[in-house]
């Protein structure tokens, strides 16, 4: 608001240190948490991308973008591509290093895992370098493996195809054993969604592989595809879309909706406990990772844990009319 | 069953004994038998409870006890009424005078023929060999002895209320039941009651416990309107009121599992017409708040136990049952009814190299002190509960029962969890970051 010239200050100390100082400009009063998000990624390829080189390069070379690691969830997808023979070159930006970020346009695809965040640095990345790109999630088994799918067929090598249908199938049929002692405690239960972007449809989902009845979710932070996405999987089903909404609009939908959990950020999770609803936090504050075939079977563990916990038969005053 | 104890869990039985007699008024412990076990078990409470602890031995000498007449008793028994005046002596065999076959109870009635003089003093035998069953053992059969011979039938005494507890009860567990009774207009009777006699309210050199109930109070115990016994340990005593003089008990396994402290107050609050005070469910609500705030991160967890039978079932059940968190491994140390009321992985009456060798997912071990050897092998965090803490300030004025020492308990637990958990997030980052 002062008018700092943030630039060239940031050039001049970036001399004087001898480490870079990247700029972001990322003004607190305009625009929310995804603008800024969007502001970092056009800073990170004015300024970083494009300034390094790998050590080596592979012909498998991808980068993931919009991955925040969180709870580790970028080391619970790690595998996967291990066994599969395909390099994250870089990752923007759970776990990454500068110097792994500056050599990000040697990838050969850009693999966009949030999309609205970060969905403009993988179009521009796309106009500069020429790299592909495609958008995929990791929650739930069938979007994991469409994932990885659409990942080797972008690579448009039939080894490499066949490699990632018979390992996700591999790892879908072992994801089912494991879940196999969990869906029959989630099977039929009415969950909530309040999340956005990219979650608020993958989610769901995530949330139906496990037996799970999504009365509704939400829609901020969702962009126009993840909306169609969603609407596209609530077909003919008369479910809830809310747009913006607060604590009371969500005990309002529990309750008129008769739900037995809410699934929504740590922010929400005391609107959850003071409405004595199971809670799981799916947002980023979490310590549990949900990514990938181990996160489906991690989540039903949680979900069971909290749905069937013995505290809920206690939360009524034994003492009412004593 | 191993031929060896290593690292042992077992308390014995004199120590055990020792302890209850510590919360009477004007009571002295003898140990019957040589000074090395006697000293020891001194030793051990007074880092336990950094307190002067008074208990005396007849000090059995190799000759004395290849000789085996009743002069050691005898004069131990003088000497103790000399330096002490006490109001009841508690004699307390050991594993040297059970295992040479010491005729106490007729050593004792033949000082009671030839000491006239002293028949105003309660003396009172209680066998506790440290080669059978433990601590909790020794201290219930004092308490039955006690109540076998001191109380008197007589007229009820209105709001007069007695209360045994178990060996596991803190000064602030105490104290918490005494508050909670007196509030509904009770006067509680607490055998025994070492809040008044080993959690520091004594300011002065003693050599005799000045606090807890007398003689006298003991002797109206037989008068009282109901009794309530606190933790398992403490229904044969109770029972035992009840076969003499026909007082109703009310049993309470546990005081920190909610369903028994809600029956505690419901109980209390039916027998005295008054409502449950406020506070007490602002405790509640604020105890179900923190285990709503703290049950995300109960997922798969599983804790030990290594603790004194009662002690054991009390915490297992809030544990287990309120909680739901899983129960890996309880180690027992000695055969006790208890384990009938748990379900565990594994169940064991042994040490706590058992403990250590029976443990692969637990996060936590509830044990006394020396479970510190155990999860400094095996990588786990210890809940200290029991005898001995030798390494804490303050432990024994904590409280472990009511709302309020659930709260205590669940707090310290929910904190390790989510480190844990915390922790084990960052540990994949060892095996798949930066793969160049």
């Amino acid at each position: 608001m002062i008018g700092d010239d943030l630039d060239s200050a940031c050039k001049k100390a970036s001399e004087e240190i001898g480490i870079p100082v990247i700029p972001v400009h990322s003004p607190g009063f305009v625009g929310s948490k995804n603008l800024g998000n969007k502001l970092a990624g056009k800073s990170l390829l004015d300024h970083v991308i494009g300034t390094g080189e790998p050590p080596y390069i592979t012909p498998y070379d991808i980068n993931l973008i919009g991955e925040y690691n969180i709870a580790g969830e970028l080391w619970q997808v790690m595998p996967a591509f291990k066994d599969l023979g395909i390099r994250i070159l870089s990752s923007i930006s759970g776990d990454s290093t500068y110097r792994e970020i500056t050599y990000a346009h040697r990838s050969k695809l850009n693999v966009v895992v949030c999309s609205k965040a970060l969905v403009s640095l993988a179009e521009e990345m796309k106009q500069k370098y020429g790299i592909p790109f495609i958008e995929g999630s990791f929650y739930g088994i069938r979007e994991t493996s469409k994932t990885l799918i659409s990942i080797a067929k972008a690579f448009g090598d039939k080894g490499l195809l066949e490699k990632t249908l018979k390992y996700t199938r591999e790892r879908e049929k072992e994801t089912r054993e494991r879940l196999k002692q969990y869906i029959p405690l989630l099977k039929g239960k009415k969950v909530f969604l309040y999340t956005g972007g990219v979650k608020s449809w993958s989610m769901v989902y995530m949330l139906e592989e496990l037996g799970m009845e999504v009365i509704g979710t939400s829609i901020r932070k969702s962009t126009k595809k993840d909306i169609e996405k969603l609407k596209h999987e609530f077909e003919k089903k008369q479910k809830i879309l809310l747009e913006k909404g607060g604590a009371k609009d969500i005990l309002r939908i529990m309750k008129e909706e008769k739900g037995d959990i809410l699934l929504a950020g740590g922010r929400n999770m005391y609107t959850a406990i003071k409405g004595k609803y199971p809670f799981l936090d799916v947002n980023q504050e979490r310590v549990y990772p949900y990514a990938g075939y181990s996160g489906i079977v991690e989540m039903a563990k949680h979900l069971v844990n909290t749905l069937y916990s013995p505290v809920w038969k206690y939360v009524k005053d034994p003492f009412m009319g004593s | 069953m191993k031929n060896a104890t290593v690292y042992p869990l077992k308390l014995s039985q004199p120590l055990g004994g020792a302890l209850a007699s510590l919360g009477i008024k004007g009571a002295i412990p003898i140990y019957h038998g040589p000074q090395g076990c006697t000293s020891f078990s001194v030793a051990f409470l007074t880092r336990h409870f950094r307190e002067l602890i008074p208990i005396q031995t007849t000090a059995l000498s190799e000759i004395a006890t290849i000789i085996g007449d009743d002069f050691n008793l005898h004069e131990g028994i003088k000497n103790v009424i000399n330096s002490r005046n006490p109001d009841i002596i508690i004699i307390l065999s050991t594993g040297v005078s059970e295992v040479r076959g010491d005729d106490i109870e007729g050593g004792l009635k033949r000082f009671k023929e030839q000491y006239p003089e002293y028949s105003h003093i309660h003396i009172i035998f209680v066998s506790t060999p440290d080669f059978k069953g433990s601590l909790e053992d020794g201290f219930i059969a004092v308490l039955n002895k006690i109540i076998e011979e001191i109380p008197e039938a007589g007229e009820k005494i209105k709001n007069q209320v007695n209360v045994i507890v178990s060996p596991f009860l803190t000064a602030g567990d105490i104290d918490e039941i005494r508050e909670i009774i007196t509030y509904f207009g009770f006067y509680p009777i607490i055998l025994p009651d070492l809040s008044e006699t080993m959690s520091g309210s004594i300011d002065r050199f003693t050599l005799i416990p000045e606090g807890g109930p007398a003689i006298e109070d003991i002797r109206k115990m037989g008068r009282s309107e109901f009794t309530i016994a606190i933790g398992y340990g403490a229904k044969k005593p109770a029972q035992k009121l009840y076969d003499r003089f026909g007082i109703p008990v009310y049993e309470f396994y546990s005081l920190t599992e909610i369903e028994s402290i809600d029956n505690f107050l419901k109980l209390l609050s039916q027998l005295s017409g008054k409502d449950v005070p406020r506070k007490y469910i602002k405790q509640r609500k604020q105890l179900i708040d923190l285990m709503l705030d703290s049950h995300f991160y109960f997922t798969d967890k599983f804790i030990s136990i290594a603790l004194e039978p009662s002690h054991t079932l009390n915490i297992y059940k809030f544990i287990k049952e309120n909680l739901g968190i899983n129960i890996e491994t309880v180690v027992l140390p000695s055969k006790s009814e208890v384990s009938r009321y748990i379900k565990a992985e594994n169940m064991v009456i042994g040490d706590l190299e058992d403990l250590k060798n029976s443990i692969s997912k637990s996060v936590v071990l509830f044990s006394n002190s020396h479970g510190y050897h155990v999860v400094k092998e095996k990588d786990l965090y210890l809940i200290k509960v029991g005898i001995p803490i030798f390494d804490e300030f303050g432990h024994f004025l904590k409280t472990y029962i009511s709302y309020k020492g659930a709260i205590n308990i669940l707090s310290e637990l929910a904190t390790i969890f989510f480190h844990y958990d915390e922790d084990k997030s960052y540990e994949k980052f060892l095996i798949h970051s930066h793969q160049f």
